[in-house]
């Protein structure tokens, strides 16, 4: 019974979103607040459940034992864990008063720091092998040989589109590159246009099927 | 009037395949293919393989079927798979996946055990620090903590072998989300370090196929038709499987849907065309 009212309650959900085809009203209204006020609510507890309190809580307050059994008490452990949850705090201080502002700059700080760290090493490791893949041999198998042409062709010309859209005055090589690269990218934005146009549909299909199958049933299963 | 019109057509082009009326063939998807034949050479039995769920119930309809296949292919091929994700919207799928693919292959007999087989790490966020720390970590199945049972993981038998990063045989991952499969490739280091396989949805292809070429993504499944082609590729390796019947009339509805939009495009431009041909 449970899991037919779920099922229910679920495509009930769905046709009151969908009921905004028929424009702003009342019904949809209720089943987005609804929707908010549940993520809004979700996310924090998996927060609280799978992280704040297995990670960090547990040991502050003695119930390490309960996250591993085997757990040896740890000063160093016991300290950085004090220390985080310390500078996670600060970010809230400006909210208690304005002279403690200066806590919730320290916590951004260090915050932004961390970041940027991450980053430059991420985007090294995410950018230099496609460096190196945009460098393709120009003498290869037929087929190969094409696509790296196409390839080669179609990073030049959009790097010139972004490199000669800096100058005012044009020469009509330039200008004839340009109007190549520009049909290049909405080519591309076409193909994006229509991979998105796909994407959305396919979440229709499923919400459709959904409808017509498994909450036909569970209102069926009621009479 | 017009937007009615439309609208009905669609839900009737939506609705023919559901109510078992009309029937496409599945295409041939080469990168599907490339995906299905790099598991079937490179997974051996007890390769430990994550796999990462990152998606909601909003993209469900496109990864869902990615992930049950390559999942029940993985378990086939004997692997031993460790589930999580870096999305909170997920938790229904992580516990949700291992037990409908597991529950299919008791019926023919596969009977998988909880942490011996696979085990559910669970949520996880700050996928950049998550993935660095493992990548770094010198006994990994430790780094992973609890499951979200709340055991060790490191005490699952799965985990015997599991001590570093270079003790992961492969990455696979979904999702729906831009700019997810980025943290995986600038932190698992992914073409050097880890084989990466990405199922994503058609929204985000594009931006895949750029990790596609340097090889930072070894395998690539597209949307719903991924999906349900790899399905057809396990149905052919093993016959007496059955065959994701819902992803299939989908993927139908999907097919019929498409060419009601790209005659509406053919329609509006002709009947454009004809207007100012007439002015």
């Amino acid at each position: 019974m449970y899991e037919t009212s779920v099922i229910i309650l679920a495509g009930l959900g769905t046709l009151a979103i969908y009921s905004y085809l028929f424009g702003e009203n009342y019904v949809y209204r209720f089943f987005e607040h609804i929707f908010i006020g549940v993520a809004a609510a979700y996310v924090p507890l998996l927060i609280i459940r799978d992280q704040l309190w297995p990670q960090g809580l547990a040991y502050l307050l003695g119930y390490s034992e309960l996250i591993d059994p085997n757990y040896q008490p740890n000063n160093f452990k016991y300290f950085v864990i004090s220390l985080s949850f310390l500078i996670g705090l600060f970010f809230y201080f400006s909210y208690i008063s304005s002279r403690l502002t200066i806590f919730t700059k320290f916590a951004i700080l260090i915050s932004l720091a961390i970041s940027a760290g991450i980053s430059i090493k991420g985007n090294f490791t995410e950018l230099l092998p496609q460096i190196k893949s945009a460098i393709k041999p120009l003498w290869d198998e037929y087929e190969i040989l094409y696509s790296n042409i196409v390839f080669l062709i179609c990073i030049v010309f959009t790097f010139t589109y972004f490199i000669f859209s800096l100058n005012t005055k044009k020469t009509p090589i330039q200008d004839w590159m340009m109007r190549i690269s520009k049909v290049l990218l909405m080519i591309c934005f076409g193909a994006f246009f229509g991979s998105t146009i796909s994407a959305r549909l396919s979440l229709l299909v499923e919400r459709v099927y959904f409808l017509s199958n498994e909450w036909k049933r569970a209102i069926l299963s009621l009479f | 009037m017009t937007q009615w019109v439309i609208y009905s057509g669609l839900l009737i082009a939506l609705l023919l395949p559901i109510v078992g009326t009309i029937e496409f063939k599945t295409p041939r998807n080469v990168e599907a293919e490339n995906f299905f034949q790099l598991i079937e050479d490179n997974v051996k039995p007890g390769d430990i393989v994550f796999v990462s769920l990152d998606f909601g119930p909003g993209t469900a309809a496109e990864n869902l079927p990615q992930a049950n296949t390559v999942t029940e292919h993985l378990f086939r091929k004997g692997a031993k798979i460790l589930f999580l994700s870096f999305s909170p919207q997920a938790e229904p799928f992580l516990s949700g996946v291992p037990t409908s693919v597991t529950a299919r292959l008791k019926n023919e007999g596969l009977d998988l055990k909880y942490g011996e087989d696979y085990a559910i790490a669970g949520f996880r966020p700050a996928p950049a620090v998550f993935l660095q720390r493992l990548v770094l970590s010198q006994n990994l199945a430790e780094s992973l903590e609890n499951d979200i049972y709340g055991t060790r993981i490191s005490t699952l038998p799965l985990a015997n072998n599991l001590k570093s990063i270079r003790d992961v045989s492969a990455w696979f991952e979904f999702t729906g989300l831009a700019g997810m499969v980025q943290n995986y490739i600038q932190y698992l280091n992914t073409g050097n370090l880890v084989k990466f396989f990405h199922g994503c949805t058609s929204v985000i292809v594009p931006e895949a196929y750029i990790y596609k070429d340097s090889k930072q993504i070894l395998g690539l499944l597209e949307g719903i038709t991924g999906g349900v082609v790899y399905d057809e590729l396990l149905s052919k390796r093993y016959e007496n499987r059955a065959r994701y019947s819902e992803f299939s009339t989908q993927f139908q509805s999907l097919s019929l849907g498409q060419l009601y939009i790209l005659f509406l495009i053919l329609l509006g431009n002709l009947l454009t065309l004809i207007k100012n041909v007439r002015n």
